[in-house]
C-alpha cells in the first residue's frame, strides 16, 4: 500500500518535515516516491505548503494519509 | 485509530504538536534514551509510523510502544525541566540572530545590549543549577 506521510528532514534543533508518497514498508530507508508539499512548525504560525493536484491525485488513487497528514490535508482545505 | 485518540487523549491536531515537540527533545536530548526508546521515538516522530507499524517493524506489543514513547517522553521532559537545554537554546539562537541583524545595521548598542542579555542568561542558570 502506499501511503501520504510526513518526513522529517534536516538538522537536529529545526524540525522541518517533507509531506511524501512512500511505500508503506520500511519508511526508514529513506526513499519516496514524490514530494506533495512540506510542512515548517518552526514558523508562527506553522508553514504548511500542499500541492493540491498531486494530493488528490494519490488520494483517488488509494494513498492512506497517516492521522498528521490528514490533518494538514483538512487545514489546507485539500480535503473535507 | 480511534482507539489510539481514546487512550493518549489527544485530538489530531494536538497529535502533531506533540510530534513536533518530541521531535525537538529528541534533539537534545536523545542520548539520554535506551537505544529502543530512542528506536521508538524516532520512528514516531521522524519518519510519522503509527504505535501500530512500530510495534510490527520492532516485533513488540503496541502497548510496549507506548510505553516506551510515554517513558521516553517523561524522560526527556523531566531533563528539559531541570537542565533547559532546548529553552535556553531557543533563547540563545534568537538573540544571536537579533544581534547579527544589529550588527548589520550598525546599530552596535542594540548588539550589545542583546548579548549582555545572553550572557546574563548563561550567568543566571550558573547561580540557578550551579553548573
Amino acid at each position: 500500500m502506499v501511503k501520504i506521510r510526513l518526513k522529517r528532514m534536516g538538522m537536529k534543533k529545526k524540525p522541518f518535515y517533507r509531506i511524501v508518497i512512500a511505500d508503506e514498508r520500511s519508511p526508514r530507508d529513506g526513499r519516496f516516491i514524490e514530494q506533495i508539499g512540506y510542512y515548517n512548525p518552526m514558523e508562527k504560525p506553522a508553514e504548511i505548503k500542499v500541492d493540491g493536484e498531486r494530493a488528490k491525485y494519490w488520494l483517488g488513487n488509494g494513498a492512506q494519509p497517516t492521522d498528521t497528514v490528514r490533518v494538514l490535508l483538512k487545514k489546507t482545505g485539500v480535503i473535507d | 485509530m480511534q482507539a489510539e485518540r481514546a487512550q493518549t487523549g489527544h485530538t489530531q491536531a494536538e497529535e502533531i504538536s506533540r510530534r513536533v515537540e518530541l521531535a525537538w527533545l529528541l534533539g537534545f536530548y536523545g542520548p539520554m534514551l535506551t537505544e529502543k526508546q530512542h528506536e521508538a521515538v524516532s520512528l514516531h516522530c521522524e519518519e510519522d509510523m503509527s504505535l501500530g507499524e512500530i510495534a510490527q517493524s520492532m516485533a513488540v506489543s503496541r502497548q510496549a510502544v507506548h510505553e516506551m514513547i510515554a517513558r521516553a517522553w517523561e524522560k526527556m521532559a523531566a531533563a528539559e525541566e531541570k537542565l533547559h537545554l532546548a529553552e535556553r537554546f531557543r533563547v540563545t539562537e534568537e538573540g544571536l540572530i537579533r544581534c547579527r541583524e544589529a550588527l548589520h545595521r550598525g546599530d552596535l548598542r542594540e548588539a550589545e545590549t542583546l548579548l549582555d542579555r545572553l550572557i546574563q542568561q548563561e550567568q543566571d542558570q550558573e547561580e540557578k543549577h550551579g553548573l
